[in-house]
C-alpha cells in the first residue's frame, strides 16, 4: 500500500479510533499514545493487510484494540476517570442521538472504570465475553455481571427518563 | 424477534458506535500523526536505496571474483599463465576471501537491522 493511500485511509478512521481508545483507556493521553502506536504498527504491517482497502477499517481497529489492551496491561493501574474529561467527551459528540449517548455515558460515569472497560470492549471493540475476560484478567462471570448491571441500570434510567417526559 | 436484552445490546452498540463515528482529531494531532508516518516512509525509501546500492556493489565484486577465478576460461588462463600468478596469488586470494566475508557480514547486519526496525505484531 502506498504512503498516500495509507494516509488517506488513516485520515478517515483516526477520529473514530481515537474515541474508541478513549472509551477503553479513559483518558486522552493514553488514547493518543495508543493511536500513535497503532498508526506506526499498521504502517509497518501494511503488507499483511488482506482484503485491500475495504478491510482497512476493521484491520486497524483490531490493532487499536490490542494496542489499548497492551497499554492497560502494561500500566496495570486503575485509571481514575476524571469527570470533567468525560463530560468533555460528551460535549464533543454532535450526534443525532446525543441524548441516548449521554444516558449511556452518564451511566458509565456512575459505574466506574471497570465497567467502562467492559462496556467499551464489548460494544466498541466487538470482543466476545470470553475475550474480554481473558484480556482484562477477570472471570467470565464478572464480565457478565458487569454487563448485566449496566443493562439493568440503563433500563431503569430509560424508564425514569420516559416517566419524566410524560409528567 | 429479538429479545429485550438483545435489543438493549444492539441499542447500546449502535449508540456508542455512532458516537465513535462522529469523532475527529484536532488538526494539530492529525498532522503530527501523518508526519510520523511520512518519516517512516522516508526512512523506508532510504533503506531501500541503500540496499539497492549495496546489492549492486556486491554484485560487481562477485562478478569480478567469478570472472577471475572460476567461469571465465580466458581470464583464468591468462591469469594462470601470467607471471604475477605465483607472486600475487595469495594476496589476491586473501583480498577475495575478505571481500566475501565483509559482504556476508554487511548483508547479515543489514537484514538484521531491517527486521528489527519493524514492530512485531501478530493480530491473527
Amino acid at each position: 500500500m502506498a504512503e498516500d493511500e495509507f494516509l488517506r485511509l488513516l485520515k478517515t478512521e483516526e477520529g473514530k479510533l481515537f474515541r474508541i481508545a478513549l472509551a477503553i483507556l479513559g483518558n486522552e493521553q493514553d488514547a493518543w499514545d495508543s493511536l500513535q502506536l497503532t498508526a506506526l504498527k499498521a504502517w509497518n504491517k501494511r503488507n499483511t493487510l488482506k482484503g485491500g482497502t475495504p478491510a482497512f477499517p476493521a484491520w486497524i481497529k483490531k490493532i487499536l484494540i490490542n494496542q489499548s489492551l497492551d497499554i492497560l496491561k502494561a500500566r496495570n493501574r486503575q485509571i481514575p476517570i476524571d469527570p470533567l474529561e468525560m463530560i468533555s467527551i460528551i460535549d464533543l459528540s454532535v450526534t443525532q442521538n446525543e441524548q441516548a449517548f449521554s444516558i449511556i455515558w452518564d451511566l458509565v460515569l456512575e459505574l466506574g472504570s471497570e465497567h467502562r472497560k467492559v462496556i467499551a470492549l464489548r460494544y466498541l471493540g466487538d470482543l466476545s465475553l470470553i475475550e474480554i475476560a481473558s484480556e482484562l484478567g477477570i472471570s467470565l462471570g464478572t464480565v457478565k455481571s458487569r454487563l448485566n448491571t449496566a443493562h439493568t441500570r440503563l433500563r431503569q434510567k430509560l424508564q425514569d427518563n420516559s416517566a419524566k417526559g410524560e409528567s | 424477534m429479538d429479545s429485550e436484552p438483545r435489543k438493549m445490546e444492539l441499542w447500546i452498540q449502535g449508540t456508542l458506535n455512532s458516537w465513535a463515528e462522529q469523532g475527529t482529531l484536532s488538526r494539530e494531532r492529525s498532522t503530527q500523526l501523518h508526519l510520523s508516518i511520512a518519516k517512516l516512509a522516508q526512512q523506508e525509501r532510504k533503506n531501500r536505496l541503500t540496499r539497492k546500492a549495496f546489492e549492486l556493489v556486491a554484485g560487481i565484486i562477485i562478478t569480478c571474483i567469478w570472472l577471475l577465478f572460476a567461469s571465465c576460461p580466458v581470464a583464468a588462463a591468462s591469469y594462470m599463465s601470467s607471471p604475477i600468478h605465483s607472486t600475487l596469488s595469495p594476496q589476491i586470494r586473501v583480498v577475495s576471501i575478505l571481500a566475501i566475508l565483509i559482504y556476508l557480514l554487511l548483508k547479515h547486519q543489514f537484514q538484521y537491522q531491517t527486521t528489527n526496525s519493524n514492530f512485531e505484531v501478530n493480530y491473527d
